[in-house]
């Protein structure tokens, strides 16, 4: 399963829209899911304690399951770094205790990779590396629970030297994170099919692979139907053995016939 | 090899080497620490997830440089002492027991090969008039990443100097065109672990298979390099007796036998602290077996049936004072 943390109801309308998540009722925090419970969104609120908080709290409501991706996204400031930018946390560092966490990153991603620290307070003064407030809390606490290759966070420039926060409105923010949709989206795939290698093994998936294996699929097909596959699980698609058999013999029509389009 | 992300020391920064390693592999992605160990000893962390796309870390070893080997593990020397300027290994192996060891897969590159140097020298200094053994090729293998790492080269060259001083390069590599260029010295053993392409095909994912092993060491001991054959780890597999005897006889009809240094047998072992962590990380739980409510890693009356029954079929083909059983 894949946990989505976002720091505010603002950032994470564009997730919720775009993989349909449904909210939940619970007092403590909000928190979203899709229909067949791949994704789940929680809101984490600002800062470090509430982000610690927040994956303490969804773990729990999903029984502490064990291995489990953990993925923030959210907004970030940086003195020269272009506004909209994506980027894919590689080092965390917690400015107050000057604790620092690797990120490992397992899988092929183009998304530009930089160093992130998270911060108690705003600081007005921008520096060479991106500024958050609450990833270094989901970090030390997400860790509890799972494994350093399946925490992670994507970060989107939302200020910096030239362009303060104060200049956003309330359209912006989800605007810079629709605009990075792809990118996410590729990286929520990538990064689940990775942890299928080390969950409990989907035979559905295993079986249809092995099949076009067997019909002779190239190696870059194979891995893209692996791929198509993944992202309709996380869009709560279904597929099935018998329906992917029809296109056995024709690989390009069976990714055509996978690569639905959102609606 | 494609290796995206480097992390480097911040103390190592500058030097020299650092920089020519990072020239070379050109990393998409160069992040600095403080040491290794903030991103090699973190325990959440997954060996096996790592594996399928490890990164590399620049670090300056501080000391255990050479450590003795068991007592039983020598190819004819009194003092042998091994050493690592690199943790883990571009194959996999699933009997590989550094998955038992070590929290992650990342590469651990040790640039200050001149410290391993100076050790090197003071233990020839201890004993001025014994012959000392060092091997390389425990917890990396000596030549797989030397297009990069440079280690065997360095090392070659320093070894020169001392004749009481042998080096054993393990490998299970093909990368041996540099040797070939360069005048071969005694002291220097280069050494392939060898099994049957079977248990190759089984066992040793990502290495070059039996017969470009072969390829190599005929190389080599065409250019006059001493060679160390090392049948370890044996295996133990259904027709066990019939595959080895034929592999024993056509390694032996491949290669020269009198420019063989050494000949080494060894069964699957494992310290019995790593049997968890091997567990957790290895897809083949059969190589783990319990026997009496205990664990092993495999039977021990088993690999000493394998091993005499191999030390007896090799003894066929070369000198018995040259074959050793580790």
């Amino acid at each position: 399963m894949l946990h989505l943390l976002i720091a505010t109801h603002t950032e994470a309308k564009p997730l919720i829209d775009n993989f349909k998540l449904k909210k939940k009722k619970f007092d403590e925090f909000s928190i979203y899911w899709s229909k067949n419970k791949n994704i789940s969104l929680t809101i984490t609120g600002i800062g470090k304690v509430n982000s610690a908080s927040s994956v303490s709290y969804t773990a729990s409501i999903f029984n502490f399951e064990k291995n489990n991706i953990w993925l923030n996204i959210g907004i970030c400031g940086h003195k020269h770094f272009k506004i909209g930018d994506i980027f894919l946390v590689n080092k965390t560092i917690d400015f107050a205790s000057t604790k620092v966490w690797f990120p490992s990153i397992n899988i092929d991603t183009k998304i530009k990779q930089a160093s992130c620290m998270t911060l108690d307070k705003i600081k007005t003064k921008y520096e060479n590396i991106l500024f958050d407030m609450e990833l270094s809390g989901i970090q030390q606490s997400a860790l509890k629970f799972s494994s350093i290759e399946f925490v992670h966070s994507l970060k989107i420039v939302s200020d910096n030297e030239k362009v303060s926060q104060r200049c956003l409105n309330s359209k912006d923010i989800p605007k810079l994170i629709f605009n990075r949709m792809e990118e996410i989206e590729q990286f929520m795939i990538n990064i689940s099919i990775l942890n299928d290698k080390l969950m409990k093994e989907n035979f559905i998936m295993k079986e249809i692979i092995r099949m076009i294996k067997e019909e002779g699929f190239k190696k870059n097909h194979i891995l893209r139907v692996e791929y198509l596959l993944k992202r309709m699980e996380l869009y709560s698609r279904t597929y099935s053995i018998k329906g992917i058999s029809n296109f056995l013999q024709k690989p390009l029509e069976l990714m055509d016939f996978l690569n639905f389009k959102k609606k | 090899m494609r290796i995206d992300t480097l992390y480097i020391e911040q103390r190592i920064l500058k030097n020299q080497y650092t920089k020519q390693v990072t020239q070379l592999l050109k990393p998409k992605n160069v992040i600095y620490c403080q040491s290794f160990r903030e991103i090699f000893n973190l325990k959440k962390q997954n060996f096996r997830i790592q594996k399928y796309k490890p990164s590399m870390i620049l670090a300056m070893k501080e000391n255990n440089f050479l450590i003795e080997t068991p007592k039983t593990f020598n190819i004819g020397g009194k003092n042998n002492y091994y050493f690592s300027h690199m943790y883990n290994c571009i194959f996999d192996c699933k009997y590989c027991y550094l998955q038992g060891m070590f929290n992650s897969a990342n590469y651990v590159l040790f640039i200050n090969y001149e410290s391993f140097f100076l050790e090197i020298k003071k233990k020839l200094e201890e004993k001025p008039n014994e012959d000392i053994y060092f091997f390389s090729g425990y917890d990396c293998d000596s030549l797989a990443l030397e297009k990069i790492t440079g280690f065997a080269r360095s090392f070659i060259n320093f070894f020169r100097q001392f004749k009481r001083g042998f080096l054993e390069l393990r490998t299970k590599s093909c990368q041996v065109d540099e040797f070939l260029k360069i005048t071969p010295t005694e002291n220097i053993i280069f050494s392939w672990s060898l099994n049957p392409q079977n248990i190759i095909t089984k066992f040793e994912d990502k290495t070059p298979n039996l017969e470009k092993r072969l390829d190599s060491i005929f190389k080599m001991q065409k250019n006059n390099w001493k060679i160390g054959l090392r049948f370890d780890p044996i295996i133990y597999e259904n027709n066990f007796e019939t595959i080895y005897t034929n592999f024993f006889e056509y390694v032996f009809k491949r290669l020269k036998i009198e420019n063989i240094h050494s000949v080494t047998v060894g069964s699957l072992r494992l310290p019995n602290s790593y049997i968890s962590k091997f567990k957790k990380n290895t897809l083949n739980q059969n190589l783990v077996q319990n026997l009496d409510g205990k664990e092993y890693f495999q039977n021990h009356e088993l690999s000493d049936y394998t091993k005499d029954f191999c030390l007896k079929k090799i003894s066929q083909y070369c000198d018995k004072n040259i074959i050793f059983s580790n």
